[in-house]
């Protein structure tokens, strides 16, 4: 599997979402990036940093779902939405002082009660092309873009999986 | 523990830079995933379904609410744009939408789709299943509205794409 790059930490490598041995490269959309900075989210900056860029938790996902259930205006779009998820041990953060010292991310506990950490990503052309376009991206195959990640509550019966994975996304592609 | 990987200088410089303050409660429009997402804390959240429109978001490590998130808030918007038309009054300080407003037309188009299959089932069980479900999502909701209070989230992004 090959190793995300620290002179392009945009960049992410990530299984296809229907084959094992495949992967593809993503990009981070700079719309959450610029969410995340302008709201000081900092937890939420150390697990892109932590767990999706230095340990590479989209390469070996427990599953991916595909489509997401809920109102959407822009028609089709929902089908593209992948949800990688895994279930780490530990999480990761920054803090403040972070800025001054060069430091940082800092491991932290994973969410105490069973939980997984499920990242969005979209395949859909429309999204990559603009991603490609923003960032001159062009040589690089973007195949998709990482729209958000979050921890989410474990399903009781299987503490891999989301709870109400069969109600939250339409069907499961991986494994 | 510090551990290797990006230092929080060089992922801002990747990501465009940016000054950061200390966090505070804020509520935002993530335009990637059309979802308003509210937090109180800034921690590893445990986002837990409720709905297709509504995800409290639970502290990491004990039952504190933190948060919500309100998904298809484009759908909403436009739901309360079209309201405000039909009874001829203009949607108030648009840019600035209520929380607690969002979650009321959130909570209706939920309890719609319940009544409806009230409506259509002549199974008493089930009836009365889904009027359960019907008090459950009420009781839920009252919890988020609870949280949320009189926050309000920037909605301009959404106007300028009307």
């Amino acid at each position: 599997m090959p190793t995300n790059d620290p002179r392009n930490q945009k960049l992410i490598w990530a299984q296809y979402p229907s084959i094992g041995d495949n992967v593809i490269r993503l990009a981070v959309s700079s719309t959450v990036t610029r969410d995340l900075v302008e709201t000081n989210r900092l937890e939420a900056m150390g697990e892109y940093s932590g767990l999706i860029f230095s340990e590479g938790v989209l390469q070996s996902p427990t599953a991916i779902f595909q489509g997401i259930r809920r109102p959407f205006l822009a028609d089709g779009l929902d089908n593209f939405v992948y949800a990688y998820v895994s279930a780490p041990h530990i999480s990761y953060t920054y803090y403040l002082r972070d800025r001054f010292d060069g430091t940082g991310p800092h491991e932290v506990p994973a969410p105490g009660l069973p939980s997984v950490f499920v990242v969005f990503v979209t395949l859909a052309r429309s999204v990559v092309s603009e991603v490609e376009q923003e960032f001159h991206l062009a040589n690089q195959d973007i195949r998709g873009v990482i729209l958000y990640w979050e921890w989410t509550k474990a399903s009781a019966t299987d503490r891999l999986l989301p709870d109400g994975h069969a109600e939250r996304y339409r069907r499961r592609v991986w494994p | 523990m510090a551990v290797g990987g990006l230092s929080l200088d060089a992922l801002l410089s990747a990501w465009g830079g940016g000054n950061l303050e200390p966090f505070s409660p804020v509520a935002r429009y993530y335009g990637t995933m059309d979802c308003v997402i509210y937090l109180q804390q800034d921690l590893a959240y445990r986002a837990d379904r409720v709905d297709g429109f509504l995800t409290l978001l639970w502290h990491p490590d004990c039952s504190e609410l933190i948060g919500v998130k309100i998904k298809g808030f484009r759908w909403l918007f436009k739901r309360w744009q079209a309201l405000c038309q039909g009874e001829e009054s203009t949607v108030p300080d648009a840019a600035f939408v209520p929380l607690m407003k969002a979650i009321e037309l959130a909570l209706t188009a939920r309890l719609g789709e319940i009544l409806a299959k009230v409506a259509e089932t002549d199974v008493s069980e089930k009836r009365e299943e889904l009027l359960a479900e019907q008090a459950r999502t009420e009781e839920t909701y009252r919890q988020a509205s609870g949280l949320v209070d009189s926050m309000t989230v920037d909605a301009s992004g959404l106007l300028l794409a009307a």
